[in-house]
């Protein structure tokens, strides 16, 4: 059944109620409801209050006896010293890693070679130098010392009858390219000349199955993404096909 | 309510005085297992000691006044209270009884006298019917005596919640009792 609207207590005067308002002050048809939160709210009987009590009492006798003090205490330092061995043992291994890969602080670095073996600092710096020669792959297997030779060949499409890097050929040197086109592939050396025909001389041309006919003036070819399959001008083509990618 | 010795009293327990410590319990205990008893009779007792427990250990930390005692120890509970029906779900009992209440008495008994002087368990077995949220408001609000802010804090709400809910509470208490005086005439 509906009470009728008028009867809906109003938040304001329920308010009052749940705050204590006495029961004098409480209109009358609210007075059930009043006697009702206050039986709720009643006193607790000593059998409430003794409820538990016993057991509280024990529980706080132990919390509060120096022995049990001094346990969590020890417990907690424990608890510090662990995680404080687990957080250095982290740096330490981080730090080993980093000194491996060569990015410490360059006196950092002596110190981990000196201590762990580690590259040094010169070492690391000069690794560094040659990534950012040849960002696309690893370090080639450069030898300048290949001389240039008459005949070396070039690629077709060597525009300005240069080349890079300047290696010059050598007959029979087993050229080999990175194929990718940004000229850092370097020649795989033959400690001897070969007399062999095949290979191109410049050391710097994309493996081919084919030799390329084309050369340009100073034998030293410039590397080229598309290869073409011609032989160069002298005939001394890069047939090897032996060509490393980085 | 202790008013004002509560200060001393809280640092006399919290030192290790069990007397002290004991009139703090008796002046808390009781709102404490009624509040429980409305949200989960079966499990009141256990969570009531587990709550105990576990402000013991910390009293030394506590600090401020009566009243945030007291919002700090029902927090405690609700989130005792919480982890106790959470471990139940996964272990699910069948309950023996369903139409009783919690003092074990119809629901329907429970209002009939509700005209002339209540008991304290009558009372709290109709506020009990109510849906939990406004259950627990009007105990916070009313048994615990905290003022809105404070039960909004325990129960986790905005303040405008839980004074709503403790509104629907009551109102719908009052029809309740309405209805039950209507019926007896």
């Amino acid at each position: 059944m509906e009470r009728p609207e008028g009867d809906v207590p109003e938040d304001s005067r329920l308010d009052a109620l749940m705050d204590g308002t006495p029961a004098s002050q409480v209109e009358p048809a609210l007075l059930p409801l009043k006697r009702l939160l206050e039986a709720a709210a009643a006193p607790g009987s000593p059998a409430e209050q003794q409820d538990g009590l016993v057991a509280a009492l024990r529980a706080h006798g132990q919390a509060s006896s120096p022995t049990v003090a001094a346990r969590v205490t020890k417990q907690r330092t424990r608890k510090r010293w662990t995680i404080g061995a687990a957080s250095a043992a982290v740096l330490l291994l981080g730090t080993a890693t980093s000194a491996y890969a060569g990015v410490l602080p360059a006196p950092l670095q002596n110190f981990a070679h000196a201590t762990i073996g580690a590259p040094s600092a010169a070492e690391a710096a000069a690794d560094d130098s040659r990534d950012q020669r040849n960002p696309n792959g690893p370090a080639p297997a450069t030898d300048s010392t290949i001389a240039p030779t008459p005949g070396g060949v070039t690629p077709p499409g060597a525009p300005d009858g240069t080349s890079w890097p300047a290696t010059t050929p050598t007959p029979g040197a087993n050229g080999n390219g990175n194929g990718n086109g940004n000229g850092v592939g370097v020649a795989k050396p033959k400690p001897t000349p070969s007399p062999s025909p095949k290979g191109n001389a410049n050391g710097v041309n994309k493996p081919k199955p084919t030799p390329t006919p084309k050369g340009n003036a100073n034998g030293v070819g410039k590397p080229k993404p598309t290869p073409t399959p011609k032989g160069n001008a002298n005939g001394v083509g890069n047939t090897n096909g032996n060509g490393s990618r980085p | 309510m202790i008013g004002r010795d509560f200060d001393g009293v809280l640092a006399r327990a919290a030192a290790g005085s069990s007397d002290d410590f004991a009139r703090l319990y008796r002046d808390v205990h009781p709102a404490l297992i009624r509040y429980l008893n409305v949200m989960a009779y079966e499990q009141a007792d256990d969570v009531a000691a587990e709550a105990w427990l576990a402000a013991v250990t910390s009293l030394s930390a506590f600090s401020g006044t009566e009243t945030s005692f007291r919002s700090w120890l029902f927090t405690i509970a609700r989130n005792k209270l919480i982890d106790a029906q959470r471990k139940a779900s996964r272990r699910p009992t069948t309950p023996l009884t369903e139409a009783h209440d919690r003092t074990g008495r119809d629901a329907a008994d429970a209002a009939d006298q509700v005209v002339e002087a209540f008991s304290t368990e009558r009372a709290l077995a109709l506020i009990a019917e109510l849906p939990k949220d406004q259950a627990e408001a009007v105990m916070l609000r009313v048994v615990v005596g905290l003022d809105v802010a404070d039960a909004a804090e325990v129960m986790d709400r905005s303040p405008g919640a839980v004074r709503v809910l403790a509104h629907r509470g009551l109102k719908r208490l009052a029809q309740r009792l309405a209805d039950e005086e209507n019926h007896e005439v």
